[in-house]
């Protein structure tokens, strides 16, 4: 199986290989048939590194310990579903989970595209087999999932107990969907400015490609705060650890992209603005892998360890100067159709909107690389934490949110006063008595008055252009309201969509404040029948306990939960530790989630078998919303990509009798 | 006996995708004969997908327009002047002889087969390169017709000797 694996690996570097020349030489000699080949190629391509997934996952599931990649991330005793998510718990498997995806995205796009722009289909093949062919030397040459041991080891290492979790089994899944899928309209734009084709036709098609991939990265970095919540035990979500802000930049600037496009379709603005976002969006995702994978930013001397580190390296060199050299020389081909009409309109908002965006990457991007840029240039490594990129982006944010409140209610072109103070009047007001109501329950810092202000200012201007958007409809068409709002949706999907997501985000923007704000701990060591408090909670201690699982022991605390006199029910916070790794023995919060309040309990240590045991608690107030906004992030954007393939192109049948007549 | 198996697995794939990827060039004329090949029609592509931005706009500002975000005054100077960017593409969209692509794409099946019959190899459809520049589809002459110099075609007039350039 390890030979087949193998064999898949080396025949994928021969057919992306032969993709790239076939692609360029077919656009070159006007061969179409030589095209059709390189597009062959990549379902070529996605076959074989489904050959490579399958090899790997049989030698998984049979305990194949002869492989280094299977000794090193899985054990006999790892329950079976670990053992599928293994193929992804280390950096050769997971770069050979990147191929197959790839693999899987190029045949879909090369399927379902394939006639929509036919003048971009070479080069569309050539770069989606470029970089297939970066990531197939990388197994071959870097990393080889398929390398044998010179013996066979009797039982595995096992999988890092931080990932046997069932958030780490699906949350890398959604991360590399979303990821990987931005190659698409990489590849699109990359085609379209290496062929001069520049016109709209092409962005309108790469829109649904880009949210697709958006959608799925917005629910892996959604499922990573959730795992970060459950497993690590410090009772936030995001920490702004290098691994998270990887996944985040590309978010940033893809989110970027996709609001800044709908300004060139509309009014023919932004080209070039436009391509480098989307160059952008994706270089990151190469940087963000590059970094998470290389060592690079523990420390720069670790980078050279890792051998795959320096070919990340001049891949991004590679990439940024191919993609700056072949945009100067479009630049021409890039003019906008029209200029901006008025400082204040829907357009600029947007743009204010990617302006705010992409510096809050950018800032994502400088704390990230600090430690790296620190030692360069000072010798001394210093780290950037949690902090600075709050203090930094938390005002960005709350400028956003408010863009997100005012740039819906502006129309295209240009603003009025008159029609502005009109469209505002409501979601002021309710922001204004937000204030009030914070002040008057003795709430004096400034942040979380803001942040509840803006929260209510952007809730009522969404509830305010639906209200609006079916009344309008009512007047003109005389519907019930729930058929107007159908209808409203229906013809208008993109925009109320979108308005699905603004206000997923204002959700979350509350679970963020709460966190952030509001949260209350305490920690205490207790023996068992003691109990400490932590805000109304009062938790009892009745004793530690043992249960064993297949290849770990769950160390766990019973505690009865109290809040005045009712009780709540029993809380199991545990602690893993794992046969293979006693040293690292992970943390499993409990947990009593709630609308209001979430109730978080860790187990943080004990002695004597528990007597006495250490605890930290935490209230976290309107925690579930962040996971409800995520949620209803997600579905906005569903619902904004949902419709039905249009086709652009007049299909031009042949009707035989019209040939005979013209012959 | 597996490592055989190995082996045999290997040039079955290999010889597969092998044939798969290369079937294209080798019978690249049936594959041009098949009805479904596109005609070349980027450009009615463009003016499509400028139509339809403009649809969108319009429906837009109406609602814009219905739920209280713009003055009248703007309402309607937009609204004209979306009308007229449409009314302008339709006419473009019209003009774009839709006749011709029927015929081109006859011509350019009936090319390919012949060109396959003598061997050539398949290329990229011949007639694209040739423009469309009108309703009678009439191409202007590629030279001039009294002094043989070669002219652009938008020429008017010979460059070499002043004659008018007459369609051909």
């Amino acid at each position: 199986m390890a030979d087949i694996g193998f064999l898949s690996l080396t025949m994928a570097f021969v057919v992306t290989f032969y993709g790239v020349v076939a692609g360029i030489w077919g656009y070159h000699r006007d061969r179409l048939d030589i095209i059709e080949s390189s597009r062959r190629a990549l379902f070529a391509f996605g076959i074989l590194m489904t050959i490579g997934v399958v090899a790997l996952w049989y030698l998984l599931l049979t305990d194949d310990f002869r492989v280094e990649y299977v000794a090193g991330h899985s054990e006999r005793a790892l329950p079976t579903l670990y053992k599928f998510a293994a193929l992804w718990g280390g950096q050769a498997g997971s770069l050979l989970f990147w191929g197959w995806i790839l693999g899987l995205y190029s045949m879909a796009a090369v399927a379902w595209l394939k006639e929509r722009h036919p003048e971009l289909n070479a080069y569309v093949y050539t770069v989606l087999h470029a970089i297939a062919l970066f990531f197939t030397a990388l197994l071959l040459f870097g990393d080889n999932p398929f390398r044998l041991l010179p013996f066979t080891p009797p039982d595995g290492n096992s999988l890092n107990p931080l990932l046997q979790n069932y958030w780490m089994v699906v949350h890398p899944i959604g991360l590399y969907l979303g990821y990987i899928g931005f190659t698409v309209p990489f590849a699109y734009a990359m085609a379209a400015l290496i062929t001069g084709n520049l016109g709209n036709a092409w962005v309108r098609t790469i829109r649904l490609w880009t949210l697709i991939p958006w959608v799925f990265l917005s629910l892996g970095i959604l499922m990573g705060s959730q795992w970060a919540y459950m497993e690590l035990g410090w009772g936030g979500y995001w920490a702004w650890d290098p691994v998270e802000n990887a996944s985040f930049l590309p978010w940033l600037t893809g989110t970027a992209f996709l609001h800044s496009i709908m300004i060139q379709e509309r009014r023919g603005m932004l080209k070039v603005w436009n391509v480098v976002l989307i160059f952008l969006t994706f270089w990151l995702t190469i940087l963000g892998t590059f970094i998470t994978r290389s060592g690079v930013i523990e420390s720069v001397h670790a980078f050279a360890l890792s051998n795959i580190g320096p070919m990340f390296l001049a891949f991004l060199a590679i990439l940024l100067l191919g993609f700056l050299f072949i945009l100067f020389r479009r630049l021409p081909l890039l003019q906008g159709d029209n200029e901006l009409d008025a400082m204040l309109s829907r357009e600029s908002a947007f743009l204010f909107a990617n302006v705010l965006f992409v510096s809050i990457a950018f800032t994502t991007l400088l704390g990230t690389m600090w430690p790296i840029l620190s030692e360069l240039f000072t010798g001394d490594k210093l780290t950037v934490s949690a902090p600075f990129f709050n203090k930094v982006n938390g005002p960005i944010f709350a400028v956003l949110l408010f863009t997100i409140g005012v740039g819906p209610l502006l129309p295209w072109r240009r603003a009025n006063w008159t029609t502005l103070r009109h469209q505002l009047q409501w979601p002021t007001l309710a922001s204004i008595l937000m204030i009030l109501l914070l002040l008057v329950l003795g709430e004096r810092r400034p942040w979380p008055l803001v942040g509840f202000g803006l929260v209510a200012l952007v809730f009522v201007s969404i509830v305010q252009e639906y209200v609006r958007g079916v009344r309008a409809r009512m007047r003109a068409t005389g519907e019930k309201p729930w058929q107007a709002l159908a209808r409203l949706f229906r013809r208008n999907q993109r925009r109320y969509g979108g308005y699905i997501v603004h206000l997923g985000v204002v959700l979350m923007a509350l679970g963020i404040i709460g966190n952030g704000f509001y949260q209350v701990d305490n920690q205490a060591a207790l023996n068992p029948g003691e109990s400490m408090t932590v805000g109304d909670y009062r938790l009892v201690y009745d004793g530690l306990f043992e249960r064993r699982q297949s290849n770990h022991t769950e160390v766990y605390a019973r505690i009865r939960a109290f809040k005045g006199d009712r009780e709540l029910g029993v809380l199991e916070p545990k602690r893993n530790i794992y046969d293979k790794q006693p040293e690292q023995p992970t943390t499993e919060i409990a947990l009593r989630p709630g609308l209001v309040e979430d109730l978080y309990i860790v187990l943080a240590g004990w002695e004597n078998g528990g007597k006495p045991a250490s605890f930290k608690a935490y209230v976290n107030p309107l925690m579930s919303w962040l996971w409800i906004g995520g949620f209803v992030v997600i579905l906005g954007g569903l619902m904004a990509a949902w419709r039905r393939p249009r086709r652009l192109t007049a299909r031009v049948k042949l009707p035989r009798k019209a040939v005979a007549q013209t012959a | 006996m597996l490592e055989i198996l190995i082996i045999a697995f290997g040039i079955l794939v290999a010889a597969g995708l092998f044939i798969f990827i290369i079937q294209p060039i080798w019978e690249g004329s049936a594959l041009l004969a098949k009805e479904d090949i596109p005609l070349p029609v980027d450009d009615l592509d463009e003016l499509y997908a400028k139509r339809d931005a403009i649809y969108e706009a319009i429906k837009e500002l109406e609602l814009d327009y219905q739920v209280g975000k713009l003055s009248e005054e703007d309402y309607k100077r937009f609204s004209a002047d979306l009308k007229r960017q449409a009314a302008e593409i339709l006419k473009r969209i019209d003009e774009f002889p839709k006749q011709q692509a029927h015929i081109r794409r006859y011509l350019e099946a009936q090319i390919q087969t012949i060109r396959a019959a003598m061997g050539a190899p398949v290329t990229q459809p011949v007639l694209a390169r040739v423009p469309i520049t009108g309703r009678e589809g009439k191409t202007p002459p590629k030279f001039c017709t009294q002094c043989g110099a070669p002219l652009r075609p938008t020429d008017r007039f010979c460059s070499q000797c002043g004659a008018r350039v007459t369609p051909a």
